[in-house]
């Protein structure tokens, strides 16, 4: 008996090749016991190599690089500098972000999967320092890097970690032009303690922010029903020309900073179901019983293969279901947020009106530093635009020094009637200032 | 004095060193009969039998290359074990395939163990189909073997089979997928493989040669031949790597530079950045998927010296598959020997042969109605283009080549790509000025063109390089590279521990066969430490470390080639 071969030249059908670029950054981290530490991703590069899955043709594994400062100025304040607030791990996290964007763009890939870390989603405009492990926002500087660069309008981030992304939120909040959806264990149970359904974004971008707060215990079930039911009709409304998957792997059963229960087949699902043009990399420290499955699932996914029978050690039958009591409190909560959707005017607003402005203030925790920010935002109103975003903030350091802040931030959308104005505040504040990069702005165009 | 052999797709090179000087070189035309090109390139360097002088022949050969390209292997049967994850790895070159129970983590830990009733209806199975040879790879058997083990034990016990090959042995680095083929691979030639290498031996005894005979790896590291027999698979690619050391030795250390080496049917691309062969990180690229093993980055165009030039309807083209006598040798084809030479501006093609292309160019280019001259310069066009898109993927390949590390990316983003050429093969000279032109880039022809890649396998010295793995939360050790799994006897092992470990076991390994190294030659090539933790207590450490002797070429005294 005589074995043959493949015929010379057969290869596997294509239907589009998948970027990947893996960083676990092996050498970096944020101490010897944290969460997010050299081992986070190890399990997840020995099952992906021993699977070889990217060895198969349908996936194009890429190199990262290193994002410059412009890349990241133009989304974030950092304070005092960027410099102290940046270490080559972030920006080699951005970086892969960008070279995925990059060959997306030129359609050398057809998706792309940015398997990295340290993550983003909790860092927001005003960086002082790290929060929720994030001290940079890659998606958001994966959002305005598409805008700048290749011109892209409208853009989607949905966001799936089990964390509301509140840095996310923040720098989009007043941006009409970037669909921004994140679903989360409830925040009354969970860090950072926000993300529920009366927040819907800005004055001038309501609805353009939606958040769904799931109660512990939601699995593939729950997942699936927001999904199909509202997730899926927003994005379908909102016509982005690009979806972009935040997509953290703590809402897996087995993860020890949560309480939801998906399986990677639930992953799987999510993501065939959005279908995301790119996807990164967030939270998820479930680093040998989840990661290794839920990042298969989804590279899978997203290559449109079978992902269905990918074995996972703890799965059982009965994650495929959700209580009924979880059930009716999803579907509770996605009736209060149709109902927002449809009369704003009943929605609670953080912001009041005052003088042609609107204004409110927050105080933003620094868990891993512990410290306060103290933030004021004013968000002067134009009637032709989106206006202008003022941002007053300061905030006293580990070191006990008080470091403020003064930023505008120029959307994409906003007219160049309010970008003459703001231009001039900016320098008038910069001239008076004593305080070197105390004064900054943030011009974001298309 | 070196002999170094090296077997091409056309030729056999063979060169003789004495003293860091190139003595003879031979070139024979094979006939597809490794052994016989070998003792017939060995006979026409020696005719009067004089080996007494020689210390060493190291040999590069494509025995396994050929073989798998015949598209025949013995058949062998697969047992596989794919635990958690995928269902299943490839079967792609199994005459059978059998899919067992039982699980292994990547920690080592086993999670599932074998199914007896399974295993007992597989060897009713296996015994009706009778197979020579039987493959059995699990996913993470690098990290614990016990599965596989069990599941040969239990085939040796009902007397099914003589030969099984155990995947954790052949090919004990991550992947499963390529640890089957690797498997498969060595299961289907180790005999073939064996007896080539014994008929080498026995050939070279009758020449009155009965020194040290090595066999190059694709990783550029000679092997004894009585060693080699053990892995046919780091055989593989062995060309390239000769290829690449040659370069190596003719230019200054520390050099940039792209080697383009043009074959008789095969045209292989490679780089030197900072004086040091570019590995692949994509281990052993076959056409039917990946193998394990360590290989030179090489991109390969299916063009050589030998290829025919077809036109059709006044449309030209090349023909890949074929290889046929060049004109310009005195064969009655138009090949790209012949366009290069008829187009090659340093005067070195010599007059007689000249004029045997010229004909067979007109006489084409009449039968076709077009001018010689709009043939020639379409295919030196098409050949370029053809080239250099070449070069642009390799450049591409390299700049995406994956970093997982920040001080690795950061090193590469100081690395500059080559701006030379060093161009190789017998159609070198005729090649290398236009190709730099259109690429921009300075070009090189060392003086021992035709030879190199005999030249590298000459000069090449054995490297020993391991892999170590020391799991303190398991209390286990692996070394990939020796399919060896042990269990560590200290409960805290330190770096420094471990790195006196597999000091020791490399220079050990060295010294089995015949090479003497002290702790302070060996360099680290890796190190990396992973804290274990599990809900906020440390409960041990990942302790990886990637160790090497150093790496040198015997000496070659080199001309001073100018970049």
């Amino acid at each position: 008996m005589v074995l043959k071969f493949l015929p010379k030249g057969g290869k596997l059908p294509m239907t589009g090749r998948i970027g990947v670029v893996f960083f676990p950054a092996f050498d970096w981290s944020l101490g010897e016991k944290h969460p997010e530490r050299e081992e986070r991703l190890l399990y997840t590069r020995d099952q992906l190599l021993e699977e070889g899955l990217l060895d198969r043709s349908q996936f194009l594994e890429l190199s990262p690089r290193i994002a410059s400062d412009t890349d990241l100025l133009k989304t974030h304040f950092f304070v005092p500098t960027i410099a102290e607030q940046m270490h080559p791990a972030n920006r080699v996290a951005i970086g892969a972000c960008l070279n995925l964007a990059d060959s997306w763009h030129k359609k050398e890939i057809h998706k792309g999967f940015a398997l990295v870390r340290p993550p983003g989603h909790h860092a927001m405009q005003v960086v002082h320092g790290n929060r929720g492990f994030c001290s940079i926002n890659n998606v958001a500087v994966l959002v305005d890097y598409l805008r700048a660069n290749f011109g892209y309008k409208r853009i989607a981030v949905i966001d799936s970690d089990v964390h509301h992304g509140d840095g996310t939120q923040d720098i989009f909040y007043h941006d009409p032009e970037v669909l921004f959806i994140s679903f989360h264990q409830d925040g009354r149970t969970i860090f950072p303690g926000t993300g529920f359904a009366h927040e819907m974004g800005g004055p001038k971008a309501f609805g353009t922010t939606i958040n769904i707060p799931l109660p512990p215990g939601t699995g593939d079930e729950g997942v699936r029903l927001i999904t199909e039911e509202f997730i899926l009709p927003i994005i379908d409304d909102f016509k982005p020309e690009i979806i972009i998957n935040s997509a953290g792997q703590d809402n897996h059963f087995s993860d020890p900073l949560g309480s939801l229960r998906l399986t990677s087949r639930g992953y799987g699902d999510f993501t065939k179901s959005i279908n995301p043009d790119l996807v990164l990399l967030e939270g998820g420290y479930a680093i040998e019983t989840a990661l290794p499955y839920v990042n298969m699932s989804v590279l899978l996914a997203l290559a449109s293969e079978e992902y269905r029978d990918i074995k996972e050690p703890g799965y059982s039958k009965a994650l495929d279901r959700d209580s009924k009591t979880v059930l009716e409190q999803i579907k509770e909560t996605l009736y209060k947020l149709k109902a927002n959707l449809k009369n704003p005017s009943q929605v609670k607003s953080d912001f009041t009106k005052q003088r042609g402005s609107w204004v409110r203030n927050k105080n933003i925790f620094y868990d891993t530093e512990y410290f306060f920010e103290r933030q004021k935002e004013v968000l002067h109103d134009c009637p032709n635009c989106s206006g202008i975003l003022e941002i007053i903030s300061e905030a006293q350091h580990g070191n006990g020094k008080l470091y403020p802040l003064h930023g505008f931030t120029l959307f994409p959308s906003t007219c160049s009637f309010c970008r003459t104005k703001a231009k001039q505040w900016y320098e008038e504040k910069n001239k008076r200032n004593m305080i070197p990069s105390s004064v900054q702005l943030i011009n974001k165009e298309w | 004095m070196l002999v170094g052999i090296d077997v091409g797709g056309t030729n056999t090179d063979l060169v003789v060193i004495c003293e860091g000087s190139l003595m003879r070189q031979v070139k024979v035309r094979h006939n597809n009969n490794i052994s016989d090109s070998i003792f017939e390139a060995v006979q026409t360097a020696f005719p009067l039998g004089d080996l007494a002088a020689v210390s060493t022949i190291n040999i590069s050969t494509t025995f396994i290359t050929n073989l798998l390209a015949q598209r025949n292997l013995p058949p062998v049967a697969l047992v596989q074990i794919p635990g958690l994850g995928l269902p299943s790895g490839s079967s792609i070159l199994s005459a059978k395939n059998h899919t067992i129970s039982g699980a292994v983590n990547h920690q080592g830990r086993i999670l599932e163990d074998l199914d007896q009733n399974e295993l007992n209806t597989m060897c009713m199975s296996l015994k009706q189909e009778n197979f020579q040879a039987i493959g059995i790879v699990g996913k993470f058997s690098c990290r614990n073997n016990r599965l596989e083990l069990a599941v040969g034990q239990t085939l040796k016990e009902k007397g099914i089979c003589q030969k099984i090959y155990y995947g954790h042995k052949i090919a004990g680095r991550l992947n499963f997928p390529r640890r089957i083929l690797n498997t498969i691979v060595h299961a289907g030639t180790f005999d073939s493989y064996k007896a080539f290498l014994n008929s080498v031996k026995e050939g070279l005894a009758d020449f009155g040669y009965i020194g040290p005979i090595n066999i190059l790896n694709g990783d550029g590291s000679p092997v004894a031949i009585d060693k080699a027999v053990e892995s046919p698979v780091n055989s593989l690619h062995s060309g390239p790597a000769a290829t690449l050391l040659g370069a190596k030795a003719l230019l200054p250390d520390n050099t940039s530079v792209m080697v383009i080496d043009v074959g008789g049917t095969t045209t292989d691309i490679g780089l030197i950045l900072n004086g040091e062969p570019l590995e692949s990180d994509k281990g052993i690229p076959l056409d039917v998927g990946y193998l394990q093993g360590r290989s030179f980055l090489t991109y390969s165009l299916p063009i050589g010296g030998n290829t025919p030039i077809r036109v059709e309807s006044s449309k030209i083209s090349f023909d890949y598959e074929a290889s046929k006598l060049p004109a310009y040798f005195g064969g009655d084809t138009l090949t790209i020997t012949d366009i290069l030479c008829l187009s090659e501006n340093r005067g070195l093609a010599k007059p007689t042969n000249l004029a045997w292309s010229r004909n067979v160019l007109d006489s084409l280019a009449k039968a076709n109605q077009i001018s010689t001259q709009y043939l020639l310069d379409t295919c030196i066009e098409q050949l370029l283009k053809e080239l250099k898109d070449k070069i642009c993927a390799l450049q591409l390949h390299w700049e995406r080549t994956p970093a997982y590390h920040l001080w690795k990316l950061l090193r590469k983003e100081d690395t500059i790509f080559p701006d030379s050429i060093l161009a190789l093969g017998e159609a070198a000279p005729s090649l290398v000025d236009k190709l730099a032109k259109v690429l921009g880039l300075r070009a090189i022809v060392p003086k021992e063109y035709a030879v190199t890649n005999a030249l590298g396998a000459a000069l090449s010295k054995p490297i020993f390089r391991l892999s170590f793995r020391f799991d303190t939360r398991m209390g286990t050790y692996q070394i990939p590279e020796l399919g060896e799994q042990g269990t560590l006897t200290v409960s805290n092992l330190t770096r420094t521990e471990a790195l006196t470990f597999a000091t020791e076991r490399l220079i050990a390994l060295a010294k089995t066969e015949g090479y003497s190294f002290d702790s302070k030659d060996i360099e680290v090539l890796e190190e990396d430490i992973f804290n274990l933790v599990e809900q906020g207590v440390l409960k041990g450490r990942i302790i990886q470390l990637e160790l090497t002797t150093p790496w040198s070429l015997s000496f070659y005294r080199k001309e001073e080639n100018s970049l």
